[in-house]
């Protein structure tokens, strides 16, 4: 699977069945990544959101294919069995995207959610499908940031510089099947623009 | 070893296949956990393969029983049924025939005794008591349960049943010793919502998967998710 987004994918190179991603960030920056997925990926993507994130995807043009499952509504942040279940169903060679960790840490201690991640990647790697993840790493320690990348086959890190007025953001692959990278300018505006590299 | 199910698809699993016949076994959790209904799985799983079964209820009387139950499509009424009431009740009635529920709810000999004797003329292959706790509650002297509940099981080898005990109380020792298997029901609150675990504590003569799983009481009774982690604490 490729993501859509050119130099991203240069860097990542091809992201065989089986595979976890893993998106740390900072709140929801880089989110376009996910729809630009989603956009490539539509007719065989299913997500895990929010009721707020799934209000703003059924918004978007162009990923009307997708099968969502709403935390809050298809079962409670409470249940993470029923996630682990419904993920079981889901037929082979799927994009599957969990884009709710960022509640279920504000729920459950971060060991609790990093088990859960942890399942989802080996049960990923059982079944043959993709999983993509995005996380807020302010929501975690250094320690436990590690062990989510662990259960990871590719880390993409996004990280944000203030000074003064003046906001650079970047990306770097932390972790792939080929390599890591160093960081290269991200710009995020209707469109995700991987520049040149920083530093 | 033969293997028998318990009716629960899940559970099956979890026991490598059912539980081993002609054995006891004790199922205990806090009130609400769902016993009665996984009890009621194993004698009803019994009624589809045209065994006999015998229940005997020292707590929910007969009536509520059956209403409850057929809420999850357990016919109760079934011609291989056999419910005996012995919850206390205000007035003097018969529960087998020549004994009264008084004495079958303070004696467990006499509840023994009479059981074999049910066995001997029915031929019932599954049974339930439920609870065992009412039992317990009434003899006093431990010494003397230990003996009671040890000859019962002894009389109760000799015939093909097997045997499903019930119980409330969480630390039955006693029974969880002498039994070839225990299996216990959990409930756990989490942030106002109930979650439920079932986890195997002992199963003589068989490998069992010892994960603490998570269950849930749907409209078709007790559904165990075999596969899942109940990812509570961890």
């Amino acid at each position: 699977m490729r993501l859509g987004i050119p130099k991203l994918d240069e860097l990542l190179g091809e992201i065989e069945p089986g595979s976890t991603v893993l998106i740390s960030t900072i709140g929801e920056l880089g989110i376009e990544i996910v729809l630009a997925v989603l956009k490539e990926n539509k007719e065989k993507a299913v997500v895990f959101v929010t009721p707020r994130l799934k209000r703003r995807l059924k918004k978007i043009e162009g990923i009307d294919g997708v099968i969502y499952f709403t935390l809050g509504e298809d079962f409670a942040p409470q249940e993470l069995f029923k996630i682990t279940h419904a993920m079981r169903e889901i037929p082979e060679d799927r994009f599957v995207g969990i884009f709710f960790l960022q509640p279920l840490l504000v729920f459950h201690p971060p060991e609790t959610v990093q088990r859960f991640f942890s399942e989802l990647a080996n049960m990923a790697l059982e079944r043959g499908f993709i999983l993509m993840s995005m996380v807020d790493k302010r929501l975690l320690d250094d320690k436990t940031l590690a062990i989510f990348e662990e259960s990871a086959t590719h880390a993409i890190d996004i990280v944000e510089v203030v000074d003064g007025f003046k906001i650079t953001r970047g990306i770097r692959i932390k972790k792939s099947p080929y390599g890591v990278t160093g960081f290269y300018k991200l710009e995020l505006n209707k469109e995700i623009i991987v520049g040149e590299p920083l530093g | 070893m033969g293997r028998i199910s318990t009716g629960i698809e899940g559970l099956d699993k979890m026991l490598n296949g059912g539980l081993i016949p002609r054995r006891a076994y004790l199922v205990k959790g806090g009130p609400g956990a769902g016993k009665t209904t996984l009890a009621m799985h194993f004698l009803m799983e019994g009624i589809k393969n045209k065994e006999k079964g015998l229940y005997i209820t020292f707590e929910e009387p007969v009536s509520t029983l059956k209403e409850d139950m057929s809420k999850f499509g357990f016919n109760l009424d079934h011609p291989n049924i056999k419910i005996v009431d012995a919850t206390p009740v205000g007035e003097k009635k018969m529960i087998f025939a020549d004994v009264l529920y008084e004495e079958f709810a303070t004696s467990f000999e006499k509840l023994a005794r009479t059981i074999s004797e049910e066995i001997k003329a029915e031929k019932y292959s599954r049974i339930v008591i439920d609870p065992l706790t009412m039992i317990k509650l009434t003899i006093l002297d431990e010494l003397e349960y230990r003996r009671t509940f040890m000859t019962f099981l002894k009389t109760i080898s000799k015939y093909k049943a097997t045997i499903l005990f019930t119980s409330e109380l969480m630390d039955s020792d006693i029974e969880e010793f002498l039994v070839s298997g225990v299996i216990e029901l959990r409930t756990i609150e989490e942030r106002g919502k109930t979650l439920r675990g079932i986890k195997i504590i002992k199963f003589r003569g068989s490998t069992f998967d010892e994960e603490l799983r998570p269950y849930r009481i749907t409209s078709k009774g007790i559904k165990v998710y075999h596969q899942e982690v109940l990812l509570h604490g961890v």
